[in-house]
Protein backbone atom coordinates (compact mmCIF):
# COMPACT_ATOMS: atom_id res chain seq x y z
CA UNK A 1 0.00 0.00 0.00
CA UNK A 2 2.99 2.43 0.79
CA UNK A 3 4.79 1.83 -2.51
CA UNK A 4 1.66 2.43 -4.09
CA UNK A 5 0.91 6.04 -2.52
CA UNK A 6 4.11 6.53 -2.48
CA UNK A 7 3.82 5.91 -6.87
CA UNK A 8 0.96 8.33 -7.05
CA UNK A 9 2.53 11.22 -4.91
CA UNK A 10 6.06 10.71 -6.96
CA UNK A 11 3.54 10.35 -10.22
CA UNK A 12 1.98 14.15 -8.94
CA UNK A 13 5.19 15.79 -8.14
CA UNK A 14 6.01 14.66 -11.79
CA UNK A 15 3.43 15.99 -13.16
CA UNK A 16 3.09 19.30 -11.45
CA UNK A 17 7.01 19.79 -12.62
CA UNK A 18 6.10 19.21 -16.38
CA UNK A 19 2.86 21.25 -15.64
CA UNK A 20 5.36 24.39 -14.27
CA UNK A 21 8.20 23.79 -17.23
CA UNK A 22 5.14 23.62 -19.69
CA UNK A 23 3.91 26.61 -18.66
CA UNK A 24 7.43 28.71 -18.84
CA UNK A 25 8.13 27.65 -21.67
CA UNK A 26 4.62 28.80 -23.16
CA UNK A 27 4.94 31.59 -21.53
CA UNK A 28 8.79 32.32 -22.49
CA UNK A 29 7.12 31.56 -26.39
CA UNK A 30 4.19 33.75 -25.79
CA UNK A 31 6.15 36.93 -24.65
CA UNK A 32 7.74 36.93 -28.00
CA UNK A 33 10.87 35.30 -27.37
CA UNK A 34 13.08 33.38 -30.05
CA UNK A 35 16.06 31.23 -30.57
CA UNK A 36 18.31 30.88 -33.41
CA UNK A 37 21.35 28.86 -33.77
CA UNK A 38 23.77 27.80 -36.36
CA UNK A 39 26.99 25.56 -36.30
CA UNK A 40 30.16 26.10 -37.72
CA UNK A 41 33.43 24.37 -38.42
CA UNK A 42 36.60 26.34 -38.44
CA UNK A 43 39.70 24.39 -39.94
CA UNK A 44 43.21 25.86 -39.30
CA UNK A 45 45.93 24.24 -42.12
CA UNK A 46 49.41 24.77 -41.87
CA UNK A 47 51.75 23.34 -44.24
CA UNK A 48 55.16 21.18 -42.62
CA UNK A 49 57.90 19.52 -44.13
CA UNK A 50 56.06 16.42 -43.53
CA UNK A 51 53.21 17.93 -45.52
CA UNK A 52 50.16 19.62 -44.80
CA UNK A 53 48.61 19.07 -41.48
CA UNK A 54 45.23 20.54 -40.01
CA UNK A 55 43.06 21.26 -36.90
CA UNK A 56 39.38 21.38 -36.92
CA UNK A 57 36.84 22.55 -34.09
CA UNK A 58 33.10 22.48 -34.38
CA UNK A 59 31.22 25.21 -32.57
CA UNK A 60 27.23 26.49 -31.69
CA UNK A 61 26.25 29.95 -31.45
CA UNK A 62 22.62 30.56 -29.63
CA UNK A 63 20.98 33.72 -29.65
CA UNK A 64 17.96 34.75 -27.67
CA UNK A 65 15.95 37.67 -28.40
CA UNK A 66 13.72 38.88 -26.55
CA UNK A 67 11.04 41.79 -27.04
CA UNK A 68 12.01 45.55 -26.23
CA UNK A 69 9.46 47.74 -27.23
CA UNK A 70 10.67 50.68 -24.83
CA UNK A 71 13.17 50.75 -27.94
CA UNK A 72 11.04 51.85 -30.63
CA UNK A 73 14.13 52.27 -33.23
CA UNK A 74 15.19 48.32 -32.37
CA UNK A 75 12.74 46.40 -30.24
CA UNK A 76 14.48 43.94 -29.44
CA UNK A 77 17.53 42.79 -27.51
CA UNK A 78 20.03 39.88 -28.36
CA UNK A 79 21.83 37.51 -25.62
CA UNK A 80 24.41 35.35 -27.40
CA UNK A 81 25.90 32.31 -25.88
CA UNK A 82 29.20 30.29 -27.66
CA UNK A 83 29.67 26.60 -27.15
CA UNK A 84 33.23 25.35 -28.45
CA UNK A 85 36.53 25.52 -28.04
CA UNK A 86 40.12 26.21 -29.34
CA UNK A 87 41.04 24.45 -32.38
CA UNK A 88 43.91 21.84 -31.86
CA UNK A 89 46.70 21.16 -34.65
CA UNK A 90 48.89 18.43 -33.44
CA UNK A 91 52.10 18.28 -35.44
CA UNK A 92 53.67 15.51 -33.14
CA UNK A 93 57.24 16.12 -31.91
CA UNK A 94 57.24 19.20 -33.08
CA UNK A 95 54.37 20.23 -30.44
CA UNK A 96 50.88 21.48 -30.10
CA UNK A 97 49.56 24.71 -31.75
CA UNK A 98 45.82 26.27 -30.46
CA UNK A 99 43.95 28.41 -32.42
CA UNK A 100 41.93 30.37 -30.02
CA UNK A 101 37.83 31.93 -30.05
CA UNK A 102 39.47 34.88 -29.53
CA UNK A 103 41.85 37.16 -32.59
CA UNK A 104 43.22 40.52 -32.38
CA UNK A 105 40.59 42.23 -34.62
CA UNK A 106 37.37 40.60 -32.79
CA UNK A 107 38.46 39.97 -29.20
CA UNK A 108 36.80 37.36 -27.26
CA UNK A 109 33.99 37.65 -29.57
CA UNK A 110 35.91 36.18 -32.40
CA UNK A 111 34.02 32.59 -31.73
CA UNK A 112 30.60 33.57 -31.34
CA UNK A 113 31.19 36.84 -34.27
CA UNK A 114 32.98 34.77 -36.94
CA UNK A 115 30.79 33.64 -39.35
CA UNK A 116 29.10 37.68 -39.23
CA UNK A 117 32.10 38.54 -40.51
CA UNK A 118 33.42 35.31 -42.75
CA UNK A 119 30.25 35.41 -45.05
CA UNK A 120 28.19 38.18 -46.66
CA UNK A 121 24.99 39.08 -45.55
CA UNK A 122 22.92 40.87 -43.24
CA UNK A 123 24.31 42.72 -40.34
CA UNK A 124 24.35 39.57 -37.64
CA UNK A 125 22.26 40.52 -34.38
CA UNK A 126 19.57 42.28 -36.59
CA UNK A 127 16.28 39.96 -36.84
CA UNK A 128 17.17 39.68 -40.89
CA UNK A 129 20.74 38.66 -39.91
CA UNK A 130 19.64 36.27 -37.24
CA UNK A 131 17.03 34.32 -40.08
CA UNK A 132 19.79 34.65 -42.67
CA UNK A 133 22.51 32.65 -40.55
CA UNK A 134 20.86 30.06 -38.45
CA UNK A 135 19.63 29.04 -42.33
CA UNK A 136 22.89 29.74 -43.91
CA UNK A 137 23.69 26.03 -45.13
CA UNK A 138 26.67 25.00 -47.85
CA UNK A 139 28.85 27.86 -47.26
CA UNK A 140 32.46 27.47 -46.83
CA UNK A 141 35.32 30.69 -47.24
CA UNK A 142 39.21 31.18 -46.21
CA UNK A 143 39.07 34.05 -43.75
CA UNK A 144 40.77 37.35 -44.62
CA UNK A 145 44.05 37.35 -43.21
CA UNK A 146 42.75 40.37 -40.81
CA UNK A 147 39.93 38.23 -38.91
CA UNK A 148 42.54 35.29 -38.18
CA UNK A 149 42.60 33.75 -34.86
CA UNK A 150 45.06 34.45 -32.61
CA UNK A 151 47.30 31.18 -32.13
CA UNK A 152 49.52 30.14 -29.35
CA UNK A 153 51.41 27.43 -27.79
CA UNK A 154 52.93 26.21 -24.58
CA UNK A 155 56.64 25.64 -23.77
CA UNK A 156 56.07 23.46 -21.41
CA UNK A 157 52.47 21.47 -22.02
CA UNK A 158 52.53 21.44 -17.89
CA UNK A 159 52.68 25.32 -17.17
CA UNK A 160 50.67 27.42 -18.52
CA UNK A 161 52.80 30.45 -17.52
CA UNK A 162 55.14 28.98 -20.73
CA UNK A 163 52.50 30.32 -23.19
CA UNK A 164 53.51 31.65 -25.84
CA UNK A 165 52.06 33.99 -29.07
CA UNK A 166 52.42 31.92 -32.08
CA UNK A 167 50.40 33.59 -34.70
CA UNK A 168 48.56 37.36 -34.20
CA UNK A 169 46.80 40.00 -35.89
CA UNK A 170 47.65 43.90 -34.66
CA UNK A 171 44.69 45.94 -35.54
CA UNK A 172 46.04 49.79 -35.31
CA UNK A 173 43.77 52.57 -35.61
CA UNK A 174 45.47 54.93 -38.07
CA UNK A 175 44.18 58.46 -38.10
CA UNK A 176 42.58 59.87 -41.34
CA UNK A 177 42.91 56.81 -42.92
CA UNK A 178 39.61 54.70 -43.77
CA UNK A 179 40.86 51.13 -43.02
CA UNK A 180 42.55 50.17 -40.14
CA UNK A 181 46.40 48.63 -40.07
CA UNK A 182 46.75 45.22 -39.33
CA UNK A 183 50.43 43.82 -38.78
CA UNK A 184 50.85 40.05 -38.63
CA UNK A 185 53.04 38.60 -35.84
CA UNK A 186 54.20 35.21 -37.35
CA UNK A 187 56.15 33.18 -35.00
CA UNK A 188 55.35 29.59 -36.51
CA UNK A 189 58.45 29.06 -38.31
CA UNK A 190 60.51 30.12 -34.38
CA UNK A 191 58.42 27.71 -32.37
CA UNK A 192 57.52 25.18 -34.66
CA UNK A 193 60.83 24.44 -36.80
CA UNK A 194 61.51 25.80 -40.25
CA UNK A 195 58.90 25.47 -43.37
CA UNK A 196 55.74 25.75 -41.17
CA UNK A 197 53.79 27.80 -41.83
CA UNK A 198 50.23 28.86 -41.95
CA UNK A 199 48.00 28.28 -44.97
CA UNK A 200 44.91 29.41 -44.38
CA UNK A 201 41.91 29.35 -42.19
CA UNK A 202 38.57 28.35 -42.97
CA UNK A 203 34.71 28.86 -41.98
CA UNK A 204 31.66 26.62 -42.82
CA UNK A 205 28.56 26.36 -41.90
CA UNK A 206 27.51 22.77 -40.36
CA UNK A 207 25.22 20.18 -38.62
CA UNK A 208 27.55 18.33 -37.10
CA UNK A 209 28.24 18.62 -33.52
CA UNK A 210 30.37 20.25 -31.12
CA UNK A 211 33.57 19.15 -30.89
CA UNK A 212 35.14 18.69 -27.30
CA UNK A 213 39.13 18.03 -27.91
CA UNK A 214 40.74 20.46 -25.93
CA UNK A 215 40.90 19.59 -22.56
CA UNK A 216 43.15 16.72 -23.11
CA UNK A 217 45.75 18.96 -24.43
CA UNK A 218 45.71 21.75 -22.42
CA UNK A 219 47.65 22.49 -19.06
CA UNK A 220 45.48 23.48 -15.53
CA UNK A 221 45.00 26.84 -14.95
CA UNK A 222 44.49 26.21 -11.79
CA UNK A 223 45.53 28.27 -8.67
CA UNK A 224 48.00 26.54 -7.65
CA UNK A 225 50.10 27.18 -10.95
CA UNK A 226 50.28 30.70 -10.42
CA UNK A 227 48.83 31.65 -13.89
CA UNK A 228 46.60 34.54 -13.02
CA UNK A 229 49.17 36.59 -10.86
CA UNK A 230 51.41 35.97 -13.87
CA UNK A 231 49.04 36.86 -16.26
CA UNK A 232 47.49 40.06 -14.53
CA UNK A 233 51.04 41.47 -15.03
CA UNK A 234 50.92 41.93 -18.55
CA UNK A 235 50.40 45.49 -20.33
CA UNK A 236 46.79 45.96 -21.54
CA UNK A 237 46.61 44.85 -24.86
CA UNK A 238 49.62 42.09 -25.01
CA UNK A 239 47.94 39.50 -26.76
CA UNK A 240 48.80 36.93 -23.79
CA UNK A 241 46.33 38.27 -21.66
CA UNK A 242 44.34 35.37 -22.03
CA UNK A 243 43.12 32.56 -20.09
CA UNK A 244 41.24 29.54 -20.24
CA UNK A 245 37.63 31.06 -21.70
CA UNK A 246 39.67 31.64 -24.80
CA UNK A 247 40.56 28.06 -24.93
CA UNK A 248 37.04 26.40 -24.11
CA UNK B 1 43.00 68.19 -22.79
CA UNK B 2 40.28 69.58 -20.51
CA UNK B 3 40.47 66.92 -16.89
CA UNK B 4 36.54 66.96 -17.31
CA UNK B 5 36.26 66.47 -20.96
CA UNK B 6 39.11 63.42 -20.70
CA UNK B 7 36.85 61.85 -17.87
CA UNK B 8 33.71 61.91 -19.78
CA UNK B 9 35.81 60.46 -22.28
CA UNK B 10 37.20 57.76 -20.35
CA UNK B 11 33.87 57.04 -18.75
CA UNK B 12 32.84 56.14 -22.43
CA UNK B 13 35.82 54.18 -22.95
CA UNK B 14 34.63 51.05 -21.01
CA UNK B 15 31.94 50.60 -23.38
CA UNK B 16 34.49 50.00 -26.25
CA UNK B 17 36.82 48.16 -24.29
CA UNK B 18 37.08 43.70 -23.36
CA UNK B 19 34.52 42.22 -24.25
CA UNK B 20 31.40 43.09 -26.24
CA UNK B 21 32.74 46.29 -26.95
CA UNK B 22 30.28 48.68 -28.59
CA UNK B 23 33.10 49.92 -30.88
CA UNK B 24 36.30 48.35 -32.37
CA UNK B 25 39.51 50.28 -30.89
CA UNK B 26 43.16 49.76 -30.50
CA UNK B 27 45.49 51.51 -28.49
CA UNK B 28 46.22 51.79 -24.45
CA UNK B 29 46.91 55.64 -24.08
CA UNK B 30 44.03 58.37 -24.87
CA UNK B 31 45.55 61.74 -24.26
CA UNK B 32 47.56 61.60 -20.71
CA UNK B 33 45.86 58.41 -19.58
CA UNK B 34 46.96 55.06 -19.91
CA UNK B 35 45.21 52.01 -19.69
CA UNK B 36 46.96 50.31 -16.19
CA UNK B 37 44.31 47.09 -15.72
CA UNK B 38 41.30 45.96 -16.54
CA UNK B 39 38.53 43.73 -14.39
CA UNK B 40 39.94 40.16 -17.43
CA UNK B 41 42.10 40.15 -13.98
CA UNK B 42 38.62 38.85 -12.00
CA UNK B 43 39.51 35.16 -13.69
CA UNK B 44 36.95 32.98 -15.00
CA UNK B 45 34.93 30.39 -13.20
CA UNK B 46 34.32 27.32 -15.46
CA UNK B 47 30.30 25.91 -15.62
CA UNK B 48 29.60 22.39 -16.93
CA UNK B 49 32.45 22.64 -18.91
CA UNK B 50 32.67 25.87 -20.22
CA UNK B 51 34.67 28.55 -18.93
CA UNK B 52 33.16 32.04 -18.43
CA UNK B 53 35.07 35.29 -17.60
CA UNK B 54 34.05 36.23 -14.16
CA UNK B 55 33.34 40.06 -15.12
CA UNK B 56 31.04 38.90 -17.53
CA UNK B 57 29.37 36.65 -15.81
CA UNK B 58 28.15 38.97 -13.43
CA UNK B 59 27.84 41.55 -16.59
CA UNK B 60 30.17 43.77 -15.20
CA UNK B 61 33.56 45.07 -17.00
CA UNK B 62 36.06 47.61 -15.13
CA UNK B 63 38.96 49.41 -16.32
CA UNK B 64 41.39 51.91 -14.63
CA UNK B 65 43.67 54.45 -16.15
CA UNK B 66 46.58 56.15 -14.60
CA UNK B 67 46.85 60.28 -15.74
CA UNK B 68 49.97 61.46 -15.61
CA UNK B 69 51.50 65.42 -16.12
CA UNK B 70 53.57 66.93 -18.45
CA UNK B 71 56.52 65.61 -16.38
CA UNK B 72 55.56 62.10 -16.51
CA UNK B 73 54.17 62.09 -12.70
CA UNK B 74 51.39 60.24 -11.74
CA UNK B 75 48.34 62.95 -10.81
CA UNK B 76 45.23 60.26 -10.85
CA UNK B 77 44.11 56.95 -11.41
CA UNK B 78 40.81 56.64 -12.91
CA UNK B 79 38.34 53.89 -12.45
CA UNK B 80 35.09 53.53 -15.14
CA UNK B 81 32.68 50.82 -15.84
CA UNK B 82 29.98 49.42 -17.43
CA UNK B 83 27.10 46.97 -16.40
CA UNK B 84 24.96 48.60 -13.12
CA UNK B 85 22.09 49.56 -15.73
CA UNK B 86 21.02 45.95 -16.01
CA UNK B 87 20.97 43.60 -13.04
CA UNK B 88 19.34 40.71 -14.06
CA UNK B 89 22.08 40.90 -16.83
CA UNK B 90 19.79 38.79 -18.51
CA UNK B 91 20.77 41.01 -21.70
CA UNK B 92 23.62 43.63 -21.40
CA UNK B 93 25.57 45.59 -23.66
CA UNK B 94 23.37 43.60 -26.45
CA UNK B 95 23.05 47.32 -27.91
CA UNK B 96 26.53 47.99 -27.75
CA UNK B 97 27.30 44.57 -29.67
CA UNK B 98 24.69 45.05 -32.02
CA UNK B 99 26.47 48.51 -33.01
CA UNK B 100 29.67 46.94 -33.39
CA UNK B 101 28.39 43.83 -35.59
CA UNK B 102 25.47 46.14 -37.72
CA UNK B 103 28.42 48.31 -38.97
CA UNK B 104 30.84 45.95 -39.01
CA UNK B 105 34.11 47.77 -40.22
CA UNK B 106 32.63 51.20 -40.45
CA UNK B 107 32.22 51.68 -37.08
CA UNK B 108 36.01 51.39 -36.66
CA UNK B 109 36.93 53.03 -39.53
CA UNK B 110 34.93 56.37 -38.53
CA UNK B 111 36.75 55.87 -35.07
CA UNK B 112 40.21 56.06 -37.52
CA UNK B 113 39.55 59.05 -38.77
CA UNK B 114 39.39 60.57 -35.86
CA UNK B 115 35.72 61.07 -34.91
CA UNK B 116 35.25 59.96 -31.52
CA UNK B 117 31.57 59.45 -31.31
CA UNK B 118 29.90 55.99 -29.76
CA UNK B 119 26.82 56.07 -31.24
CA UNK B 120 25.82 53.58 -28.57
CA UNK B 121 22.29 52.57 -27.74
CA UNK B 122 21.07 50.20 -24.77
Amino acid sequence: MDKILGFIKAHKILSVAAVIILAIGTAWAMDGHETYTWRYKTTVTLETPEGEKTGSAVREVIVNVKPYPIDTRRPYRTKVHLKGEAVVIDLGKRGVLFSLLSSGNLGVNHGSDIVFYAFDGPAGLTLEGLKYYSHLKDAKTSLDPKFRPTMVMFKDMGDPKTVTLAYGVKMTSVPNQAENQYDYDDHLEELFGKGVKLKEVTVEMTDDPVTREVSRYLPSFGEETGYWKWVEQLPYGDPLRIGESDFK
Amino acid sequence: MNDSILKAILSMDAYNRGYDPGISISGSVIGNATIIKDSFVLGETTILGETYRNDQLSSFYGIAYQIKDTNGNITDTVISYRGTDDPTGEYLFDGARFNTINAKNAVANSMSSGSFSTGRQQ
